[in-house]
């Protein structure tokens, strides 16, 4: 067992260390100054406005997935018991 | 515009045969009589344009039909009627026809009717399939096929041993011919893709007249084999002949063809003597101009074929059972059609004229022998001759139109006139044409062969014809005359072996010549011979009248002979034709062939070699298939523990994997 | 203003802890908690990432994501449970039936 956690430790460091590289490595193309809105500091607005515009299909895919999931997992777990 | 329609139809002619087979193979079994209708009258109507074809050809021998269509690459499938498709095509409907109608009467009754109608369509289509291809692997595709059903047929009665034994036997013997014919057909498409340059759209290289067109270049090609310069062409056309040989049954690989008769006679007649062992003479007329432009490979057929006709004759006049005695003829009428093809060295391409003369000859009166035959077997029960006799007080018909066909065998009529039968007027040609050749070379050796095989024929055909139909009946049996359906076949072949030769003789032989100039192939045949260095005679000689009147004169001595021994019965044969006299004994055993060729060949050293290597690599095979299987089980006794069952080691592994990967491919792009 | 690249390295630092998680503990529970941690350090980098380029885009995947989550939480938790009712045991490590 500890050789086993020190083996997962070992292999998680040495993922850890690839993606840092590949992290710090890149020359990330980003704004020079994070926009700011002194009158609206939130944008719940716009995040509405694209799910219900240009979104609204995967969100209607993603409510079906959820109720799937929702009757699935109350199958699951109410098990055959009390059938 | 009747005639743009007429030709466009060239393609039912196989087509028909081959709907036939198809509808009779699966629905034959619920028709009456096997549903031998279907073939009947599919048959018919390729007989009909196939004749309606020949005739307008006949008018205009120039005008070939060819038809080509692309397969793939450069091979094509295709239709090519000229003079020598032509005849062919009507000879093989026509024999085929009557054959079929015959069959309706000869296999009534027999469980398998279905199934031998089935084949016997396949067959005819193939058989027209291989005369009318235009190219020279369509004509291969045929060629098996039409040995396909040679097998299934001659397995007819499977269930006898003997008869599985003679179909796997003439399966296995043409074979041989026919591995040679594939390998001649690679070596010439090898060739003819190095002299076009590769492949090139729009020109089908096997076509016929693509082929004739380079064997110039061709015979320039040379190789070494075994400190032997041969040219090319030489190689090609000898291979090609070794299909021949194995199809056609010359020497030495003939043996199969008197097995073959374990087959129903109707297929005897039309696979067996009338239709495909003629095959191999026709595909060395289809590309004769290859022969001729080959040195020595003409020599080679004109010896083999005149030794053969020679060697199945002598094997001929011993033989009791009635359907061998034909088969060796058919060996033997086959070695003169090959030795009238392998005359065109002296004679040029008269040799296809006269060599389809006799093929179109001998089909008809050698069918009518073996429909005969089948129908004596039919109504008396035993093919034994010495166990007949006398047949002809009770089977009128089936005598005389024997004693026709006989006639015709051995060659009876009068020199000099047109009156004659039909095997008369073709079998004389081809020794004349022999004689011409040996007053040109100054070598009679095939002159020899040839008159001393007349003679032969003559003597077994009519031992046979006395055996069978004169005399007393030497065992108890009860014949009777066959039904309509089965004479009239007999009568209509009666007379064209009666007649046909006579009638056609001079035209059939100029049509011929059209077959290799015409708006298909026009080819220069004097340079082509000389390229193999034949010199064809310009104008043929007049003979004397000893020699025109030889081979009639051999005819009658064998006649005489026959009717002296086996009519009147004043020499008897005994301690002659008893197994302590030698020569009988070798021709009686058939010169041993069964002890040469199956027993010391191919039980002795063939298997016995295999037999040798199976036990060696056996043990080599063995061990290396053992321990390969041995090696995987210990191996993944030991793999599979890592599949331990448990989601982390997965993980973890994954996890480890796509590092790995990751550190690689960066090492890869970034170090190399 | 914190350069992106803090935020990257977070994420990275998280999977990490998530991943280690998941590799080490036998426990069911425990290790669909570090799933959720995962699944939380990549919405964090698109988060990240979409208010570093100005977009909305990657907020909104994060919602889809977080949505996601919660149904994989979900049926993951149910199947847990059925197999505890079958096993009576939870320890993912000892449910190694499909081994060789």
């Amino acid at each position: 067992m500890r050789i086993n956690r020190l083996l997962s430790f070992l292999v998680v460091l040495l993922f850890t260390a690839i993606v840092m590289v590949g992290a710090f490595g890149t020359s990330w193309n980003t704004v020079s100054e994070l926009p700011q809105n002194p009158a609206d500091q939130s944008n719940i607005e716009g995040i509405g406005m694209l799910i219900f515009t240009h979104y609204v299909a995967p969100f209607e895919v993603l409510s079906i997935v959820l109720l799937a999931s929702l009757i699935g997992a109350i199958y699951l777990a109410k098990g055959e018991g009390n059938r | 515009m009747v005639k743009t329609a007429l030709k466009e139809f060239a393609f039912l002619i196989p087509l028909l045969p081959a709907l036939a087979f198809v509808i009779t193979f699966f629905f034959g079994r619920k028709m009456s009589s096997g549903g031998a209708i279907v073939p009947i009258l599919a048959i018919a109507a390729s007989f009909v344009i196939s004749l309606v074809i020949t005739l307008r050809l006949l008018a205009n021998p120039g005008e070939v039909i060819s038809q080509s269509y692309s397969w793939f690459a450069v091979l094509n499938i295709g239709v090519l009627i000229d003079p020598l498709a032509a005849v062919m095509l009507s000879m093989v409907s026509f024999v085929s026809l009557l054959i079929h109608i015959y069959a309706v009467s000869y296999m009534a009754g027999d469980p398998g009717e279905a199934r031998y109608f089935a084949e016997t369509a396949l067959f005819t289509a193939a058989m027209l399939s291989l005369v009318l291809s235009d190219n020279i692997l369509q004509l291969f595709v045929s060629w098996e096929l039409v040995g396909l059903c040679s097998y299934l047929l001659i397995g007819f009665w499977f269930e006898r041993p003997s008869a599985a034994a003679a179909a796997k036997k003439a399966f296995l013997t043409t074979r041989v011919g026919d591995v040679m014919f594939l390998t001649g057909i690679i070596i010439l498409t090898s060739d003819l893709l190095k002299l076009a340059g590769g492949f090139q759209d729009g020109t089908y290289l096997l076509r016929f007249d693509e082929i004739f067109s380079y064997i110039p270049q061709l015979s320039a090609l040379h190789s070494n084999i075994f400190g032997f310069e041969v040219s090319h062409l030489t190689i090609i056309t000898l291979l090609f002949f070794g299909g021949a040989i194995g199809k056609s049954g010359q020497f030495p690989l003939h043996v199969w063809l008197p097995d073959a008769m374990e087959g129903p006679t109707t297929v005897s007649a039309l696979i067996h003597a009338a239709t495909m062992v003629t095959a191999g003479v026709y595909l060395v007329a289809r590309t004769f101009p290859m022969f001729i432009a080959a040195p020595d490979s003409l020599m080679v057929i004109a010896y083999l074929g005149g030794f053969t006709a020679l060697f199945a004759g002598t094997m001929g006049i011993v033989m009791n059972d009635l359907k061998r005695v034909l088969a060796y003829s058919t060996i033997s009428q086959l070695g003169y059609m090959m030795l009238g093809l392998g005359l065109g060295s002296a004679i040029g391409l008269e040799a296809v004229g006269i060599s389809l003369f006799h093929l179109i000859n001998h089909a008809f009166f050698k069918a009518l022998l073996f429909l005969c035959a089948g129908s004596v077997i039919h109504a008396v029960g035993t093919q034994d001759m010495r166990e007949l006799g006398g047949v002809r007080k009770v089977m009128p018909i089936t005598a005389a139109t024997m004693t026709i066909a006989a006639l015709a065998l051995a060659g009876f009529g009068i020199p000099g006139t047109s009156i004659g039968t039909s095997g008369f007027f073709s079998k004389d040609a081809i020794i004349e044409a022999a004689y011409l050749f040996g007053e040109h070379s100054n070598n009679w050796i095939p002159y020899a062969f040839s008159i001393a095989a007349a003679l032969l024929t003559s003597i077994y055909i009519f031992r046979l014809i006395f055996m069978t139909f004169t005399g007393k009946p030497r065992s108890n049996y009860h014949g009777h005359e066959s039904p309509a359906i089965m004479t009239i076949p007999l009568s209509i072949l009666a007379i064209f072996a009666l007649v046909f030769g006579g009638l056609t003789k001079t035209g059939f032989m100029d049509f011929l010549k059209e077959t290799f100039a015409n708006s298909f192939v026009n080819l220069n045949i004097g340079s082509l011979a000389a390229l193999g260095r034949n010199q064809i005679l310009e104008a043929a000689g007049h003979e004397s009248l000893f020699v025109q009147w030889l081979p009639m004169i051999v005819a009658i001595a064998g006649l005489a002979v026959a009717f002296i021994i086996y009519y009147l019965r004043i020499i008897k044969l005994g301690p002659l034709a008893s197994m302590k006299n030698p020569v009988y004994r070798l021709l009686y055993k058939r010169y041993y062939q069964h002890e040469i060729y199956t027993e010391f060949f191919s039980l002795g050293i063939v298997y016995g070699i295999i037999a040798f290597l199976s036990q060696v690599l056996d043990v080599i095979i063995d061990s290396i298939v053992e321990g390969i299987g041995i090696l995987t089980v210990g191996v993944s006794e030991e793999l599979r523990k890592v599949q331990t069952g448990v989601i982390q080691t997965y993980a973890t592994a994954v996890i480890l994997g796509v590092s790995l990967l990751i550190i690689l491919v960066k090492l890869i792009t970034e170090v190399l | 203003m914190i350069p992106l690249i803090f935020y990257l390295g977070l994420a990275a630092l998280l999977f990490s802890i998530g991943l280690y998680g998941v590799m080490t503990h036998k426990n069911g529970i425990r290790m669909i908690m570090c799933i959720e941690l995962m699944l939380n350090s990549a919405n964090l980098n698109l988060v990240a990432f979409s208010s570093y380029t100005d977009t909305l885009n990657g907020q909104v995947f994060a919602i889809f994501s977080i949505a996601l989550a919660a149904a994989e939480a979900a049926v993951g938790f149910a199947i847990l449970m059925a197999i505890y009712r079958m096993h009576d045991k939870i320890n993912l490590d000892e449910l190694n039936i499909l081994r060789w």
